[in-house]
């Protein structure tokens, strides 16, 4: 069995003799799940997840699980503007062995762009773009720091809905960090809340949702009200079990 | 204030009418002041055209003979430019070792060094060539050195998290990143390179062949008043013309990324 994705005693600063971010965080992340770590923004979160992918050495402690294939999505595209849609999803192609672009393109529902700029793509197809790049080497890990923040409300929704159904198709791990509550609870297996800094968590949710989920179900209110509560102070953050009591 | 009847309601109108205007100001100003102080001191804008047609085959000899000597120059610069930029970018160290030899070129005045260049390089289009290159060389290596720190930090965790290497840091990314700021950097440099190449020929040329800043020297010691400022308009149009150069390379280029 594949080990889990874990951080022990991680603690991380900006700058040496610099007040800590993260400060001895431990966490346990089952693969092949979708986690959402979701927090108040400046907490602390995104530096959690540059350390996952290795973006950033730890301060001290251990970071141990995460796979060589990996990918990160930002919150902004981060496409190069010189680079066509195609060439952009292929950029990671000059590092390592990846799919045809045309098809990782398909599966976010582009097909047919493949030669626009990406000054010629609304944000929501930027998006799409920066996802199939993710995408294309088939990462058994894809990071997600906002990526849906920047969207409007109905883009978001359709993208976040192919992103789940593709990760629920192929398997792979994806974490996601977002302020946003709603979108841990309907889109995540598992919801870890962090405050800070330094990061520490507060709170940690099983969310059972069913197949076919939505942010409007019954469920997901109930969820993000207890959420809402750990933050706020009023609730009683630790291990629950996020099944609606309906189902 | 209510827009006037006669002044272009279109942005693109009003640019033109502006540029007009100017012009015509600008000439009327010239005339007015021609006429009160007389042909020796500063000619008419009729004898200036006249000296244009009349002197046409050496002004043009003239003006290719400079122009070549600005474009090597400048494309010199140019590589010289963004070779040491990316180096800078590279490394510290080298970014130090560098930075006197960088900071003498931007304040070597070029007047004082060009009787330097006679003595070495001899007369001929070769000193101002090197003239055109110290003129233009700080502008392309600033703003080529801008543009490479110009990626935000996503675009560089990107590659990073590829496993890039710094070269492929440099090539993939920081440089075609630098280019919008770079293409500024020219159109300076472009300008820069004309002076610098006519201050070198003030200096290193004798006149074989013709160059604009010979003829400059030429009329104004000759009693030419008219024939150094055929001269000089030469020259403008020439520094005019590199600027259109860049700017329709800019388009060409990244234009099409930027939707400019």
């Amino acid at each position: 069995m594949t080990p889990p994705l874990q951080t022990h005693d991680l603690s991380w600063a900006p700058a040496p003799g610099a007040e800590p971010v993260i400060s001895r965080l431990s966490l346990e992340l089952p693969r092949g799940s979708f986690v959402a770590l979701v927090g108040p923004s400046g907490c602390g979160k995104s530096s959690l997840l540059r350390l996952l992918a290795g973006l950033r050495p730890p301060s001290s402690g251990t970071v141990s699980g995460i796979p060589e294939q990996k990918a990160f999505v930002f919150q902004d595209p981060a496409l190069l503007p010189w680079l066509t849609v195609r060439e952009n999803v292929a950029l990671p192609g000059k590092f390592s062995a990846i799919d045809p672009p045309e098809q990782a393109l398909a599966r976010v529902g582009l097909a047919g762009l493949e030669h626009r700029l990406p000054r010629e793509l609304s944000g929501g197809q930027a998006m799409r773009v920066s996802l199939a790049r993710a995408l294309v080497s088939r990462p058994e890990l894809v990071l997600l720091d906002e990526a849906f923040t920047a969207l409007d409300g109905v883009t978001r929704r359709g993208l976040q809905r192919d992103f789940r159904a593709l990760q629920q198709a192929v398997g792979f791990t994806a974490i996601l960090v977002t302020h946003e509550l709603t979108d841990a609870v309907w889109l995540a297996d598992r919801v870890i809340a962090l405050d800070g800094p330094p990061l520490r968590v507060i709170g940690r949710l099983e969310v059972s949702l069913g197949p076919n989920r939505d942010p409007e179900a019954p469920g997901v209110a109930p969820l993000v009200h207890t959420l809402a509560g750990w933050f706020s102070g009023r609730g009683d953050a630790g291990e629950l079990s996020g099944r609606p009591r309906s189902m | 204030m209510a827009p006037s009847r006669w002044w272009p309601r279109s942005e693109s109108g009003r640019e033109a009418a502006g540029l007009v205007l100017g012009l015509g100001l600008g000439v009327a100003l010239w005339w007015a002041l021609a006429a009160r102080v007389g042909p020796l001191l500063l000619p008419t804008p009729v004898a200036v055209l006249d000296a244009i047609w009349t002197e046409r085959s050496r002004l043009l000899l003239a003006c290719t003979s400079t122009a070549s000597a600005a474009g090597v120059g400048l494309l010199a610069a140019a590589l010289l430019g963004v070779t040491l930029a990316s180096a800078s970018w590279w490394s510290r160290g080298v970014a130090s070792l560098i930075l006197p030899y960088v900071t003498l070129l931007q304040v070597l005045p070029i007047v004082a060094i060009a009787p330097l260049l006679v003595v070495w390089l001899g007369y001929g289009t070769g000193v101002a060539t090197v003239t055109a290159l110290i003129a233009a060389f700080y502008p392309v290596y600033a703003s080529t050195g801008t543009g490479l720190r110009a990626p935000g930090a996503n675009l560089t965790d990107l590659l990073r998290l590829y496993g890039a290497s710094r070269a492929h840091e440099l090539w993939l990314l920081r440089l075609p990143s630098a280019l919008p700021s770079l293409m500024a950097g020219l159109r300076t440099a472009g300008g820069l390179s004309v002076i610098g190449a006519i201050v070198g020929e003030f200096v290193g040329s004798n006149g074989q062949p013709p160059t604009l800043g010979f003829l400059v020297l030429y009329g104004a010691r000759s009693a030419r008043p008219d024939l150094a400022f055929a001269a000089i308009s030469g020259a403008a149009a020439l520094a005019l013309g590199v600027q259109a150069g860049v700017r329709l390379l800019e388009r060409r280029t990244i234009g099409r990324w930027y939707g400019r």
